[in-house]
Formats: structure tokens, C-alpha cells, sequence
């Protein structure tokens, strides 16, 4: 009886901690044994690495040739947030944990399981859980991608990218950098020449994919870039829904992430993307945090293909990502509904690209910011409707809510229409977090921060209702944590 | 005369480098540098002297009583030394009200004046506190200021506008400014307005040219409002098509001061409208109307700043633009709150109608800001005449034609209905008829003596 | 005859609406068509009325002796039809005067007339605002925006006074109103039936013709008129159902 209620005591105490350290849940260290490159960046490195996965000669002609164009091109430097010049000869460009290269999962480094599942990740297929085929991604490569024997079946291709450039050439050299080319931006460049990992999915003619796939990446090595890089190749009529999550360490360092994303999707196909995205983001003085410089980028190949981006941004301490979609096909659709939220140091500059090429292809865009601390999170958004594109449809919303005086929230729309019977429309708002109601929540009982999370968690909701059940909970949740200490 | 010569020469050279360069989301269609940096642009004339000019023009409004001071390619007309509203007394910077030129003040006076025209040109964006992704390049706020720097350069004669503490005109004052000439021209009209506490004033500001003419201008316009002043600004341009006009107004409003500026675009090759208005105390209010009817090759680019630096401050936007046949339309709004401009309400949007398979509009909606208790919003559209609303019309028995008029019309009054000066909406409001029904053509040609529309 | 249709066949979007339809109506009658939603009742109300989204794939429709498809939207309009919208259209803006005034003008413009002078063109108006009960107040707004469903309705009737048609097809005004609404715009079409004109009143209730009396009624399903019959059909099929019916025509 004494013991039980010592550890319940114990349990309390815990939870209390937990409650009032306000600080980044997930910014734990992994001691794995971890093979890493030297630090810098030049032709040497690019081929180590292409040799170290052992790719086929195509790979290295593809990430040499984009390194070229990487050591011509400059940093972009129009989004709204600063920080100091990054020296890209100081990162790591590959770092592995050891033992960890396309084993079973028994050869998988406990620690690396034990990590995962603390971020809330099973790997174990055998546990019965609500299925989720998982790609595990831990610095430079895939740990594990679950369920890729029983997708087999219908045809699906889950497995990590590493395996696909060897195992499926055919479609890689198809579609790789056909959607995001290597000359895109400085990043796309960068992540082409050096991309270590990341998932691959194909999903056959008129398959519908059985269950989510999702991929988790996470950086533990210190000093370490992580480029990885996601195909996803929906293949007539077929469908599916994937779902991205990411966290890393506590580090006073800034660490860079630069990823590309790839999405084709063909005639009558759909594919949903959701990402939480909750990188570390720094501390409140701003130390530490990772530079989340991302290109992802989906086509609407075929007539009546459908493209959903949904993302929860609420890590990182810069944030530079514009989830895009080309409407090529005849009646397309595009959605893009994105949540960013930046509180203390951090700077976010997100929104989306819809180009509108093929005739009756309809777009729309949600955004909804909030801000909060000494943060800035700026919406930028290109909505471009090309001569050809009759009758082609846009509404954008996009909200930005601000919490304290101190920070910023920033709108950058453009909107280009070049036919005639288009119809594009654009609304947004910019306002405080509502007295009124933060009063009556809190006159019914609430906590001021329950309240106020319960306002923003009402205020996203557009979005939010977009992700995937498995998905919903924690971005609630991360919605409410990343907010605490914002208000009072 | 070297001096002017060696100056543009400078200029041209110096603009080769700063043609905007971006692309995609950062490229800018209309820029002056481009018109500086053309191959043709030093073989344009600079006039330095207003002799020989016409010094009074007829602009007959119907019903339109208004006090007339005529502007000819940047030159004054009327009587050196006098003050052009009673020409019966001297320039000064006294109790009565007083239109000028600026060389007419005494060197006291315009040291007076120019003071409150100086402190932006050393920090623009004084409200800003970090450099955003719009300023950090050659865009809008840096060019804006070398522009205003060579309109002062350049400009031989300078309007002045002032009106003491508590005045108020009896009726509107007229600035018909015409550009004239059978040879390619550079223009730098410019104009100072000084409006002291609690004074108010209606301006008409029109711009007309010889349909032929083959204009540059770079005009530009500084206002500085005092406390509790108003002012209701109404700009219309209707020139040639090969004029390319680019017109920067700038005002500074201090406490309570009302800025009510109208950008009414009616004809014109290519047409700059900058806006830039600093709300500098409390409750400065200022609203922004623009109305621009493009057809043919026509362009026009409007761009409207406006920095909220104080708190209670308060701003509308509202840009409306039909365009027809290959014409194309530019909108770039930026609304700028500091930290300390809380309690701000700043409401924008832009509203475009194509009408042609051609036509194109483009906007660019921002917002920035910095303080939390505010009111902001935003909207664009691009789209169409309402083809439910027309069926219903023709359902009625009004033709299609009619019915696209008359949608086209109620869609220009939502601009026209915000001005003030009565005769002129009326006036303006059966131009705009014109100009829909396709009879502008016919107006072109005898815009030297409109006679209130019905030509 | 006023009206002839004979095997009307439309379609839209490829999409077969209308079947076959086949309708005569003459000067002084009042004719209600109904039938369950989604059979062509309001697509025939379109075809008639002109509106391009709909494909005539065959069939006639004559009109006064002319064939109506030789007309476009607004010459239909000005030679008598008058169509009452189901959701009539909000035209921000636009006034119901200067809208109606130019309706009016140029109707009779079409008719040869020269058109009414403000003066009195206003009395006119005042004339036709008293007949459906319609205040200044509401002449003045901007045609139909922010108007409830009930004043937009009375403004549909409103304008079929204003312009006098030979021939008024009403679909489903009677949808949405209160009794009180349907009380007036009732009164306002039994004021402006008369014998040189002709109403046709779409409507899926019976309850409408409780003001209104159809001398005939006719039931639209499947795109086509299945039943035609006396106002007593109206009241069968109140109390059978349609259900009721198409058990009829699969016994036929």
C-alpha cells in the first residue's frame, strides 16, 4: 500500500515535470554506433557516398551532374527569416548507424527500436496495432520499412529509396528529378547530389493501397545534414494516402534538413500527402534548431488526377517549404491545407504553388498561421493560371492568428491569371487570438492554456480534419504543446 | 544644359544594371529603369523652359466649378511671383491659402516647406524594423526613392499646394497638367502639398495628353498632411496610347489627418501608379481607390504601400480593373504594421474582370505585420461577368451587349460611388459608360476639349 | 396556338434530360407542370427560356407560329416569354429600377416603341410596385442581393407585372415562401392572368394551386409528360403520391 501510493506520488511528480518543463518532448540522443563521412562537401564525397550505397553508374552520373550545377548556383535569399551564413563545408553529408544497412529487423540495433518506439513508432509488425506500413529513417538511411512483403502482393512498391535504385531502375530513372529536376533550387540541387535515403512508393493501375504508408525520419548524429529524398508514383486509377513525421535531438547547433519530395500522379489517381512536421526547434533564446529547407512538388499527370498536401508544421527553426502541384491533366484537382505554427525564436516561410495548365483543373488552398514569442511565419503562395487553362478554378484562404506582440505574420500571395474564363479567388485575415472567447473558455473553467489551445485547435480545424485519423491526435497535441508558455 | 545631359546620361547608364532581373514570383513587368535603359530613351527631350507653352486649357467637367491652376509638360501656367488662386497677390506661405511655383517662395519659405518633405527621403521605411523579402533586393522601396530623387533633379518647376491651419476652399481645386509635344519627351512633373491642422481640400487632379504624344513622365506628387486635415485627391489619367506615365505619390499623415486618394486610370500606354502613405499618429486614416479600364496593348501597374506606424491607424484599399484585349494589369498591395501600430485596421483588395481571351491581371496581396491587436484582411479576385447574372438580364429581354454594360458599369460604380466632388462622379460615371459602350475612341480625339463627356 | 412543343429531346453535358416532351398551350390558360425533383421540370423551364448550357437534340418548340430555336435568350424575352427563376440571380450594383428600365426600354425598342421617359417610366413602376405589394425600399437595393427568399420571389413577380408577358413560366416559385409570400405572389400571377396570356406554373406540391387553378395539369417524369389531366390530378397525386404514378405507367 505504501509502495503504491510512493509510486504513484513518483508518477505525479513525473507528469508535473513533464507539464511544466514546456520544452521539446521528443529531443532525446540515441547511443548508436554511427558511421559517418568528414565533414564538407565536393566531388569526393558525392562519389563516397554513391559508393558507399552502392548505386548503379546512373545514380552517380545523376548526383554528379547535379552537384555541378549546385557549385554554380546561390542560396535563395528572398524568404522572410535570417540567419547566420551556413558553411556548407561544415556538416556531415552521410552519417549511418552501424549494422543497420537492409538487415531484418531482429539485426536491427535495439537502441534504434527503442527509439523509435519512444517516439511513439513500432516497428514490430507482429504487434497488433492499427496497420500502418512504416519506413523508419534514421540520419542517412532507412532502418526499416515495414509491410513491404504483404503490399507485394497487390503489386504496391514500399521499400526505401536505396532499394529502389537498385531493385527498380526502370521506374527511378523514370521519374526521378522529373518532377523536382536537380537545377530547381540551391537545396533541390544540394539533396540531389547528396540524398542519402528516403521512401519510395509505387502503387499500380487501379490498386487501391490497403493501409497508410508513412515514413519517419529522424536525426540523431550530431553535425549531420540529413538529405533524403521521397518518390511516390501513382500509376492509373490507383490510390494512396502517406504520412510523414520527423524529430531530432536538442542540439545548440543548427542542423540543416534539406529534402525533395516527388509525387506523379497519373490518370484518375489520388494521392494524399500528410506531413507533421515537428524538427527541433531550437530553444527560446533561438539556439540550436533545425534549417527545414524542403522541395516537394507533386504533378497531376493525367485527366482527373487528385493531389492533396496536408502539413502540421510546428518544429524547426526555420522553415522554407512550398508543397506545389502542376495541374497538367484535364480536370485536376490540387489541395493544399497547411498549418504552421512558430512560437518562441522560430521563422517559418511556407505556402504552395498551383500552376494550372490543363482546363478545368481546380485548385484549392487552406492556410492557417498562427504565431506566437519573437516568432515570424510568413504564408507565400503562387497560384498561376497558364493560357491554356479554361475554365480552371483557385480559392485560396489563408488566416493568420497572432498571439503577443512581439511577433510577426506575413502574407505574400501571387496570383497570375492568364485566361480569361478562370475564376481565382483570394481571402485572408490576420487578427489576434480572440479576448472574448479565450474569457469564455476560461469563465467555463478552462486554463488559460487549454483555452487557448482549445481556440487554436478550433482554428485549424479546417486542416487538421484533412489528416488521417492516426495523424489527428498527435498534431492536436503538438498544436498545444508547441503553444505553451505563449500566453500570460 | 551639359549638366542635364551628362545627369540623363548617367542615369541610363546606371539603369542597364538595375532592370529587375527576377523571375517567376519576383519579376517585375513595368519598371522605369527599363524605359531609362531603352536604346531610344536619351533621344528623348528634357524641356528646361516652359516658353512658348499654352497657359490655359479647357477641361469643362459639366457643372464643374473648381479653382483651375493649368500644369503644361511640368511647367506652370500664370504669372511668376503670384499666387495662381488670387492672382492678384503674391506667392506666400501665409494665412491665405496659396498655389505656387515653389521658385516663387523665398528662400525662408521653401526651407519651411521642404522640411516636411526630407525626413522620409533619409529613412523611407522608417517603421520598418528588419528588411523583408521584398526590401532586401532592388524592388519597389529602393527604386521608389532614386525615382523621386531624380523627379527632384530633374523637375524645373515645382507646383506648391498649401493651405493654413483650419482652411478650407470654398470649391475644389483643378490641376490640369497636359502633355504636349511633336517630339519624344522626359517629363518630371512634380507637385508638394501642405495641408496644416484641421484644413481640408478637394483636388481634381487630371492628366491628359495630345493623343499622338509621346510622353516619359516620372511624376511625382509629396503631400504632407497635418493633424485633423483632409484631404480628398482625385487623379484621373487619360492619355495616349504611346504615353507611358509613371506617378509616384506620397503622402505623410499625422494625427486624425484624412488621405482620400483616387487612382482613376482611363486610357494610357503604359501607366505606373505608386501609393506610398505613412500613417505617422494615431487615427491617420487613408483610403485608396484605383480604377483602371485597359483594352488594346495597354498596361498598368498599380502599387500601393502603406505603413501603419502608429497605433489606431486605419487604411482601405480597394483596386478595381476591367481588362479587354490584350491589356494587362499589375496590382502589388503591401500593408506594413510596426510593433507599435496596434489597434490598426487595414482592409485591401483587388478585383480584376477579363473580359478578353488575351487579357491578363496579376496580383500580389501583402500583408506584414508586426502587432497583434489588429484588424487586417485581404482579397483578390480574377474572374468574369456573372454568366448567371447575364442570362437573367437577357431572361428580361436586355440584349447581351446591355447586359454586360451594364454589369460592367456597376461594377466601376463601387469605385466611383467614393468620390466626393459630385459633378465629377457624374461626369466620370458617363465617361466610364463611354468607355464600355466602345465610344472612347471617338473621346480620344478631342480630349484637349472634352466637353464633359458628351463629345 | 401560343405554344407547340413537340417531341422535345435536350441534354446536358451529354447527359439525357428531356425525353420527348410534348405540350400545347393556348391563350388564356394556366397549365401546371409537376412532378418529382430531378425529372426535367426546370430543364424545360431553361430550354425554353433559351439558356445554352442545354442541348436541344431534337424536336420543335413553336412559338406564335415561329420556331422559338431561331430566337436567341433575349428576343425570346421580348417577344412575351417571361421566365421566373427558381433561384433568382443576385446582381450586386445593379438597381431593380435602372435594371427594369432597361429591360423595359428595350422590349419596347424591340416592339418598335420609343422608350418611356424617366417620368414615366417611374409611375409606371410605382404602378406595378403596388400590385405585389413591393416597397421603395426595396426597389432601390441592388437586384436581389441580400434579398430573402420571399422578397426575391415577389420581386420575380414583381417584374413579370413590370414587362407583361404573352407567356409566363414560373419554376417552383412557389419553393421556399411562407404562406403569407405565397399568398401574394399567388394573387400577383391570378392578377396578371388574363385572357390573352398564358401562365405555365411548375411546381412539385399541390399546394400552390390552391391559389393558383391550372386548367390543366400535367406531370413531368423520367423527361417526359406522363399524365395529363384537370386540376382534380393535382389533388390525387397530393394524396397518392408519385410513387402512385409510376406504378400507373408501368400498368400502361
Amino acid at each position: 500500500m505504501q509502495a503504491k501510493s510512493v509510486k504513484k506520488q513518483k508518477e505525479q511528480d513525473e507528469i508535473l515535470k513533464e507539464i511544466t518543463r514546456n520544452d521539446y518532448e521528443w529531443g532525446f540522443e540515441t547511443a548508436v554506433a554511427t558511421h559517418t563521412l568528414k565533414k564538407g562537401l565536393n566531388e569526393e564525397v558525392v562519389r563516397e557516398i554513391s559508393r558507399l550505397k552502392g548505386e548503379p553508374d546512373y545514380m552517380l552520373d545523376f548526383r554528379l551532374k547535379a552537384f555541378r550545377q549546385w557549385q554554380k548556383m546561390e542560396e535563395p535569399t528572398w524568404g522572410h527569416f535570417e540567419h547566420a551564413p551556413i558553411d556548407f563545408q561544415d556538416i556531415v553529408y552521410y552519417a549511418a548507424p552501424e549494422k543497420a544497412s537492409d538487415n531484418p529487423l531482429d539485426n536491427i540495433d535495439p537502441e534504434l527500436l527503442e527509439t523509435f518506439k519512444k517516439l511513439g513508432i513500432e516497428l514490430d509488425e507482429s504487434k497488433e496495432l492499427p496497420k500502418v506500413a512504416v519506413d523508419a529513417i534514421m540520419d542517412s538511411v532507412s532502418v526499416k520499412t515495414m509491410y513491404s512483403e504483404e503490399l507485394a502482393k497487390q503489386g504496391i512498391i514500399f521499400c526505401s529509396i536505396s532499394e529502389a535504385i537498385k531493385n527498380h531502375p526502370d521506374l527511378i530513372q523514370q521519374y526521378l528529378g522529373s518532377v523536382v529536376p536537380a537545377g530547381d533550387n540551391y537545396y533541390s540541387a544540394l539533396n540531389a547530389a547528396v540524398f542519402s535515403d528516403g521512401s519510395f512508393v509505387y502503387i499500380p493501375k487501379g490498386v487501391r493501397c490497403p493501409m497508410e504508408l508513412s515514413s519517419y525520419f529522424r536525426i540523431n548524429a550530431k553535425e549531420s545534414g540529413q538529405f533524403e529524398r521521397t518518390l511516390i508514383i501513382a500509376d492509373e486509377g490507383a490510390y494512396v494516402s502517406y504520412m510523414e513525421g520527423c524529430t531530432a535531438p536538442m542540439r545548440d547547433k543548427n542542423q540543416l534538413h534539406a529534402a525533395v519530395v516527388e509525387i506523379v500522379v497519373l490518370k484518375d489517381a489520388e494521392v494524399k500527402y500528410s506531413t507533421v512536421q515537428n524538427w527541433y526547434p531550437g530553444d527560446k533564446e533561438g539556439r540550436g534548431g533545425i534549417y527545414n529547407f524542403v522541395t516537394k512538388r507533386g504533378i497531376c499527370k493525367g485527366s482527373r488526377a487528385k493531389l492533396s498536401w496536408t502539413q502540421v508544421e510546428t518544429g524547426s527553426a526555420i522553415t522554407w517549404k512550398y508543397p506545389s502541384i502542376i495541374l497538367k491533366g484535364d480536370h485536376s484537382t490540387g489541395e493544399f491545407y497547411s498549418v504552421a505554427v512558430t512560437n518562441n525564436r522560430q521563422q517559418a516561410d511556407t505556402g504552395t504553388k498551383m500552376i494550372h495548365i490543363g482546363q478545368n483543373t481546380s485548385s484549392t488552398i487552406v492556410s492557417k498561421g498562427v504565431s506566437a514569442g519573437e516568432s515570424q511565419n510568413s504564408y507565400r503562395g503562387l497560384v498561376k493560371i497558364m493560357p491554356a487553362a479554361e475554365g480552371a478554378r483557385n480559392f485560396s484562404r489563408c488566416d493568420s492568428l497572432l498571439m503577443g506582440n512581439r511577433c510577426g505574420a506575413h502574407t505574400w500571395p501571387d496570383i497570375q491569371c492568364q485566361n480569361r474564363t478562370a475564376i481565382v479567388e483570394h481571402e485572408a485575415t490576420t487578427s489576434k487570438i480572440s479576448e472574448e472567447k479565450l474569457f469564455y473558455c476560461r469563465q467555463r473553467g478552462l486554463s488559460e492554456e487549454d483555452a487557448v489551445s482549445l481556440i487554436v485547435n478550433g482554428y485549424a480545424k479546417d486542416v487538421l480534419e484533412q489528416l488521417p485519423m492516426e495523424f489527428a491526435a498527435e498534431a492536436q497535441k503538438l498544436l498545444s504543446v508547441s503553444l505553451e508558455g505563449s500566453v500570460g | 544644359m551639359q549638366n542635364t545631359k551628362d545627369m540623363l546620361q548617367q542615369w541610363a547608364a546606371s539603369a542597364k544594371s538595375r532592370i529587375p532581373t527576377g523571375r517567376g514570383m519576383f519579376a517585375q513587368h513595368i519598371s522605369l529603369w527599363k524605359e531609362l535603359a531603352a536604346n531610344d530613351f536619351l533621344q528623348r527631350k528634357t524641356p528646361l523652359s516652359g516658353n512658348g507653352l499654352p497657359q490655359e486649357f479647357r477641361c469643362d467637367i459639366k457643372d464643374l466649378d473648381t479653382h483651375r491652376v493649368s500644369v503644361c509638360n511640368g511647367f506652370v501656367a500664370g504669372q511668376a511671383g503670384r499666387n495662381l488662386l488670387f492672382p492678384d497677390k503674391d506667392a506666400a506661405l501665409g494665412n491665405a491659402p496659396c498655389v505656387c511655383r515653389l521658385q516663387d517662395l523665398s528662400p525662408a519659405e521653401r526651407e519651411r516647406l521642404q522640411a516636411f518633405f526630407q525626413a522620409e527621403e533619409a529613412e523611407p521605411e522608417s517603421g520598418k524594423i528588419r528588411l523583408t523579402a521584398d526590401f532586401a533586393k532592388p524592388g519597389r522601396g529602393a527604386d521608389t526613392l532614386q525615382f523621386v530623387r531624380l523627379n527632384r533633379e530633374l523637375a524645373p518647376e515645382t507646383l506648391v499646394v498649401y493651405l493654413p491651419a483650419g482652411c478650407h476652399l470654398d470649391k475644389p481645386l483643378q490641376i490640369v497638367n497636359l502633355c504636349l509635344g511633336n517630339e519624344p519627351l522626359f517629363l518630371q512633373p512634380h507637385y508638394l502639398m501642405l495641408l496644416e491642422k484641421g484644413a481640408s481640400l478637394s483636388l481634381v487632379h487630371c492628366t491628359d495628353s495630345h493623343p499622338q504624344a509621346d510622353i516619359l513622365a516620372n511624376a511625382l506628387t509629396e503631400i504632407h498632411l497635418q493633424a485633423e486635415a483632409r484631404l480628398e485627391y482625385i487623379q484621373m489619367q487619360n492619355v495616349g496610347d504611346r504615353c507611358k506615365i509613371f506617378h509616384h505619390i506620397q503622402a505623410n499623415l499625422q494625427a486624425g489627418a484624412h488621405l482620400n486618394l483616387h487612382r482613376m486610370t482611363l486610357n494610357g500606354g503604359i501607366t505606373q501608379n505608386n501609393t506610398e502613405i505613412n500613417l505617422l499618429e494615431p487615427k491617420a486614416h487613408a483610403e485608396v481607390f484605383g480604377l483602371y479600364l485597359q483594352d488594346r496593348e495597354q498596361k498598368t501597374d498599380n502599387q500601393v504601400k502603406i505603413n501603419h506606424v502608429a497605433p489606431q491607424t486605419y487604411s482601405r484599399e480597394l483596386f478595381k480593373g476591367v481588362m479587354d484585349d490584350s491589356a494587362q494589369a499589375y496590382f502589388k498591395g503591401h500593408v506594413f504594421v510596426s510593433p507599435q501600430a496596434q489597434q490598426t485596421e487595414a482592409y485591401q483588395s483587388c478585383r480584376n474582370l477579363l473580359v478578353s481571351p488575351k487579357a491578363q491581371a496579376y496580383a500580389k496581396p501583402y500583408l506584414e505585420i508586426y502587432a497583434d491587436d489588429v484588424q487586417c484582411n485581404h482579397g483578390v479576385t480574377v474572374g468574369q461577368l456573372d454568366e448567371d447574372a447575364l442570362f437573367y438580364m437577357r431572361c428580361r429581354g436586355i440584349s447581351a451587349e446591355s447586359a454586360r454594360r451594364l454589369l460592367m458599369r456597376a461594377y466601376a460604380d463601387e469605385i466611383l460611388k467614393e468620390i466626393g466632388v459630385e459633378e465629377l462622379r457624374l461626369w466620370l460615371t458617363s465617361l466610364v459608360k463611354k468607355r464600355f459602350s466602345g465610344q472612347l475612341q471617338a473621346c480620344q480625339d478631342c480630349i484637349l476639349s472634352c466637353t464633359g463627356g458628351e463629345c | 396556338m401560343l405554344l407547340e412543343i413537340k417531341d422535345l429531346h435536350a441534354s446536358i453535358n451529354g447527359k439525357p434530360i428531356l425525353k420527348g416532351v410534348n405540350l400545347h398551350v393556348n391563350r388564356g390558360e394556366i397549365h401546371a407542370i409537376m412532378g418529382p425533383n430531378g425529372n426535367g421540370k426546370s430543364t424545360l423551364a431553361s430550354v425554353i427560356a433559351g439558356k445554352e448550357m442545354f442541348k436541344v437534340d431534337g424536336g420543335q418548340i413553336n412559338y406564335k407560329g415561329k420556331n422559338l430555336f431561331d430566337l436567341n435568350v433575349e428576343e425570346r424575352a421580348c417577344e412575351g416569354i417571361f421566365l421566373g427563376f427558381q433561384y433568382p440571380v443576385e446582381i450586386p450594383g445593379v438597381s431593380i429600377t435602372s435594371f427594369m428600365r432597361a429591360a423595359v426600354n428595350q422590349q419596347r425598342k424591340y416592339k418598335g416603341l420609343d422608350p418611356m421617359d424617366t417620368f414615366a417610366f417611374m409611375k409606371y413602376m410605382e404602378e406595378k410596385q403596388a400590385l405585389v405589394g413591393m416597397t421603395d425600399k426595396l426597389a432601390n437595393r441592388s437586384v436581389n442581393e441580400g434579398f430573402s427568399g420571399g422578397e426575391k420571389k415577389k420581386n420575380e413577380i414583381f417584374q413579370m407585372a413590370m414587362l407583361q408577358p404573352e407567356l409566363a413560366i414560373l419554376d417552383e416559385t412557389d419553393s421556399g415562401l411562407d404562406i403569407d409570400a405565397l399568398r401574394i405572389v399567388a394573387g400577383g400571377v391570378n392578377k396578371l392572368a388574363n385572357k390573352d396570356n398564358a401562365v405555365v406554373v411548375i411546381t412539385h406540391y399541390q399546394r400552390l394551386l390552391d391559389y393558383i387553378v391550372p386548367d390543366f395539369v400535367h406531370v413531368l417524369a423520367d423527361g417526359k409528360i406522363v399524365k395529363t389531366g384537370t386540376k382534380e390530378l393535382a389533388k390525387e397525386l397530393e394524396v397518392k403520391g408519385y410513387d402512385w404514378l409510376k406504378d400507373h405507367i408501368t400498368d400502361k
